[in-house]
């Protein structure tokens, strides 16, 4: 990830900015111009609850370069409560404990240090509860 | 399956490897290919479709909408149906892409795709064999020449010079390449003339 494309995705990952939709209520995170259901252009921003449940993962022990070092780890696609669906990581996690089904919530949370300046990328990630 | 783990439960041999290659084909109309060469292979059906790049915007995680669509879109111009199909070229990228595509061009029902391979079905002497060229696992996966290679191995096999490779009866293949964990897919169907 580049500096100015996390800039621009702060209001997603630190604050779970979403888009719903003023025609038809679907909610889009993150945010788009445009409704994949009606195509209107017109939003309102709305912040997601963190609550969800995990709907499968998987444990990545090889990792692309960004996350060299930091294997082994959890990566799952999780279902908020408000419909919304992301791929996040899981953290704070024995890997026994990890099943489909289980609840789980988004934390604020260091995800990466990016380039050689070492600059820390926040975001959202879920834990178990 | 004892090779290193990569992202459970896909080990090491479960992933293509990325590799140099290169490949080329001549299309042309079949006036012009008369006047080079007698080995021409035809296309009779070709098709593209798409679906959303995030595999958690899908609807379902074991079935590819693009492999899908872009199958129906393919048989129905080449007037087949999956039944028709000798052999076929896919991209099985990861060991799972394979048992998942095999379900969605149509050849067995869903839940299916794995334990066609177990019983022999995708063998060079099955039902409908699959990736007679070893595939994108066993060969590599040169991701830009990978589709090309898949169209060579189908020309190999339709003008029977695929050797020890060779299927019986071979008139009619299929090629399915797709990117983006299926995030767009492209079918081919070829057929010997």
């Amino acid at each position: 990830m580049i500096s100015p494309r996390y800039h621009r995705e702060i209001p997603q990952r630190y604050r779970l900015e979403a888009g719903k939709c003023k025609k038809c209520g679907e909610v889009s995170f993150p945010p788009r111009l445009v409704c994949p259901n009606c195509k209107s252009q017109e939003f309102e921003t709305i912040r997601l609850k963190e609550e969800g449940t995990l709907l499968t993962y998987t444990i990545i022990r090889v990792a692309s370069d960004k996350f060299f070092g930091t294997t082994p780890f959890a990566v799952g696609i999780v279902e908020l409560i408000d419909g919304v669906k992301l791929t996040t990581q899981i953290a704070d996690v024995n890997f026994d404990q990890l099943k489909i089904g289980q609840n789980v919530k988004l934390v604020f949370r260091k995800i990466q240090d990016e380039g050689k300046s070492g600059l820390h990328c926040y975001g959202y990630k879920a834990v178990l509860i | 399956m004892s090779s290193t783990l990569v992202a459970d439960p896909l080990r090491l041999l479960d992933c293509s490897p990325v590799s140099d290659g290169g490949a080329a084909v001549i299309l042309c109309s079949m006036d012009i290919a008369k006047k080079f060469t007698d080995t021409i292979i035809k296309i009779k059906g070709t098709a593209q479709a798409s679906d959303t790049i995030a595999l958690h915007s899908r609807k379902s995680l074991t079935t590819l909408n693009s492999v899908v669509t872009a199958a129906q879109k393919a048989y129905k111009m080449a007037g087949v149906t999956p039944k028709d199909i000798n052999f076929a070229e896919v991209h099985d990228c990861f060991t799972i892409a394979e048992a998942v595509v095999y379900e969605d061009l149509g050849f067995c029902e869903k839940g299916c795709g794995g334990p066609a391979a177990e019983e022999g079905r995708t063998a060079i002497d099955g039902k409908t064999p699959l990736n007679t060229s070893g595939g994108l696992k066993s060969k590599g996966h040169p991701v830009g020449a990978t589709g090309i290679a898949q169209i060579i191995e189908l020309y190999e096999q339709l003008t029977g010079q695929a050797g020890k490779r060779q299927v019986k009866n071979a008139h009619i293949g299929l090629a399915q390449n797709m990117g983006g964990s299926g995030a767009s897919c492209v079918i081919n169907i070829l057929e010997a003339k």
